[in-house]
């Protein structure tokens, strides 16, 4: 660990956007959100992006494909990024991201080609932000090991680590930083308290039918916008397009609380309500992800319950739900 | 193992030879009899799917529906229903399509050596059951196997699927049972829903599989009725079908419970579905 004055970090990514692009919180007026930035520009604050930074690993539309007439090819076109300031919760969840994409029977190349391209700076959290429940899932908002270089944010300067191979080349781009060693890493700290979550040797059938989910979700208006700002949701579709003749076919983000998104051809639909949509959400993100990764896929950013307009609460139903559980 | 390296890329398949399966004017059923153009064939085990797209219009799963022993081609057996299969069914032979696969799980062949057979398929559903049937009928696995019983139902007499095979079945010892919902004049098989035939049918329970698959209403009393004449659930097969975008457990949309139809299934024993929410 050593210590780097926030200037100096400024070059470091001045130094690391000659060859990668830089993506960083930057305010924009109204909220903060990630972006392409410059060095000079990038937020070194304790604020929380509306947004997380999944887009930079998980595009919202990104082209997998071109049919030429022979032969589909593949697009391996992935610019190499640097993504500064992701929080715990986010490191949290690209490690969710990262099980489901990466394990099991099949990895995902396109999502392994951006986790290769990618170096990722984290931040730990200062303080809690009204909404953010990290701490009551057993996560520490100071720290996660699921980067390449992780900071600590101590006023003027940040307290450096490096996680990885990647995070060590990276600090060796420059005199200053090059001497920053990995000798103290930490681990994450497991915070006191009862925890939200389910244990994994729940069946899946026991939450199912007892909860009454269509108390629970009953203002729901079904606009999916928890899903698209979470940094743990990663359902798609695809979509294919024509273009100067030929057809590309792109990877769009999905979202389970649309009605259509499981609509067979026949009509026919096995979530057909949208407290059963919203059921497979609460459940995939707390027990069936966690039954098949072993993480729970929510990591308390608290982004989807600041900015529901009709003020859903995940934290509520999911308490909610471990009544039933018990 | 998918046939490419990134499981989302297919490959180029010509339309050697459209079939069609069904003559009612509001059910079209064609089966395609597909090979890749690079010449490499596609290894697979009944049970299995591909996903099938036309560049443009988009991409579906569905279930194998020839042999898995016949390594010059393989058949995809498709319903005309949505926007893919509205176009796939304007297709002419020696036209093009690509597919990727083969995806999911395999019924457990060897498991069921030994045993009695027993399929019964409503409609389409004998589709994806048709490769296990035809890899049991073959001389080289036939002897495996004891009685192979099919009750087969279809709303009328002209839309049974693979009519054109069950005379050769039959020779291979297969005993091939048809039904329609409404009697016919000229129709001389059985009348009627397969829940209630099958009581009039002979099992030996203590050494019987059955494979169900059709309409959910179908597998549902079908399942009451044979569970009833004393077959245990954890003998009865079917396999599901879901709105399935990857095939390989990524897109969330074909999971039952914390299973995904597309690697954990499509096959699915009873026991183990009596178990996973009723959600498909």
């Amino acid at each position: 660990m050593a210590d780097i004055k926030k200037e100096t970090m400024r070059k470091l990514l001045a130094k690391l956007a000659e060859s990668m692009t830089l993506v960083g919180p930057s305010d924009n007026g109204k909220v903060v959100e990630y972006k392409k930035t410059d060095a000079d520009s990038v937020l070194m604050d304790d604020r929380i992006s509306y947004k997380s930074p999944k887009e930079f690993y998980f595009p919202q539309t990104e082209k997998l494909l071109t049919f030429s007439r022979d032969e589909a090819v593949e697009n391996t076109d992935v610019p190499p990024t640097v993504i500064f300031g992701a929080k715990p919760c986010d490191l949290e969840a690209l490690r969710v991201m990262n099980a489901v994409f990466m394990e099991g029977r099949y990895a995902d190349p396109f999502f392994d080609r951006h986790m290769s391209q990618n170096l990722i700076i984290g931040v730990g959290c200062l303080k809690k932000k009204p909404g953010c429940f990290c701490d009551e899932l057993g996560l520490d908002m100071e720290f996660s090991d699921f980067c390449d270089i992780m900071l600590t944010d101590t006023g003027d300067t940040y307290k450096v680590e490096h996680l990885s191979e990647k995070g060590e080349k990276a600090l060796a781009q420059l005199p200053e930083t090059a001497k920053v060693t990995c000798a103290n890493k930490r681990t994450a700290k497991k915070p006191d308290g009862d925890v939200i979550g389910l244990s994994a040797d729940i069946e899946d059938i026991t939450l199912f039918d007892s909860v009454n989910w269509s108390d629970l979700t009953a203002t729901c208006q079904g606009c999916g916008m928890c899903t698209y700002i979470c940094p743990t949701c990663h359902c798609f579709e695809f979509k294919d397009v024509s273009k100067d003749g030929c057809v590309e076919r792109y990877r769009c983000w999905d979202s389970c609380i649309y009605p259509k998104f499981t609509l067979h051809a026949s009509g026919h639909n096995p979530r057909a309500s949208r407290a059963d949509r919203y059921r497979q959400r609460v459940l995939h993100k707390y027990l069936y992800v966690k039954k098949n990764t072993g993480h729970a896929a929510c990591t308390g950013c608290g982004r989807c319950l600041r900015s529901c307009p009709v003020g859903v609460n995940i934290k509520t139903v999911a308490k909610a739900v471990m009544e039933v559980a018990k | 193992m998918s046939n490419t390296e990134n499981p989302y890329v297919p490959l180029k398949a010509r339309i050697q030879k459209i079939i069609q399966e069904t003559s009612s004017p509001d059910l079209d059923v064609k089966t395609y009899r597909l090979s890749f153009e690079d010449g490499r064939s596609l290894e697979f085990m009944p049970g299995q799917f591909v996903e099938f797209s036309v560049p443009g219009i988009g991409e579906c799963p569905f279930g194998f529906a020839s042999s898995p022993l016949t390594k010059d081609y393989f058949e995809i057996t498709i319903k005309r229903t949505g926007k893919v299969t509205d176009k796939i069914h304007t297709l002419k032979e020696g036209d093009f399509v690509w597919i990727r696969g083969p995806f999911g799980n395999t019924f457990p062949v060897e498991k069921f050596e030994g045993s009695d057979l027993l399929f019964v398929a409503g409609g389409l559903g004998l589709a994806p059951l048709r490769p296990f049937i035809l890899y049991a009928l073959d001389d080289t696995n036939r002897k495996k196997y004891g009685k192979i019983d099919m009750l087969l139902a279809a709303r009328t007499s002209s839309d049974h699927c693979f009519a054109y095979e069950y005379d050769e079945w039959r020779a291979k010892g297969a005993s091939v049972n048809l039904t329609i919902d409404n009697p016919e004049p000229a129709w001389k098989g059985l009348v009627g829903f397969p829940h209630n035939l099958i009581k009039d049918m002979e099992f030996d329970f203590s050494k019987l599989y059955a494979f169900l698959c059709g309409p959910p209403i179908m597998i549902k009393f079908v399942q009451g009725s044979l569970k009833e004449m004393g077959m245990p659930i954890d003998r009865l097969y079917t396999t599901l079908e879901m709105r399935m975008t990857c095939g390989v457990g990524k897109c969330g949309k074909c999971n039952i419970g914390r299973q995904y139809v597309c690697v954990d299934g499509p096959v699915f024993c009873m026991a183990e579905l009596a178990e996973m929410p009723t959600e498909y």
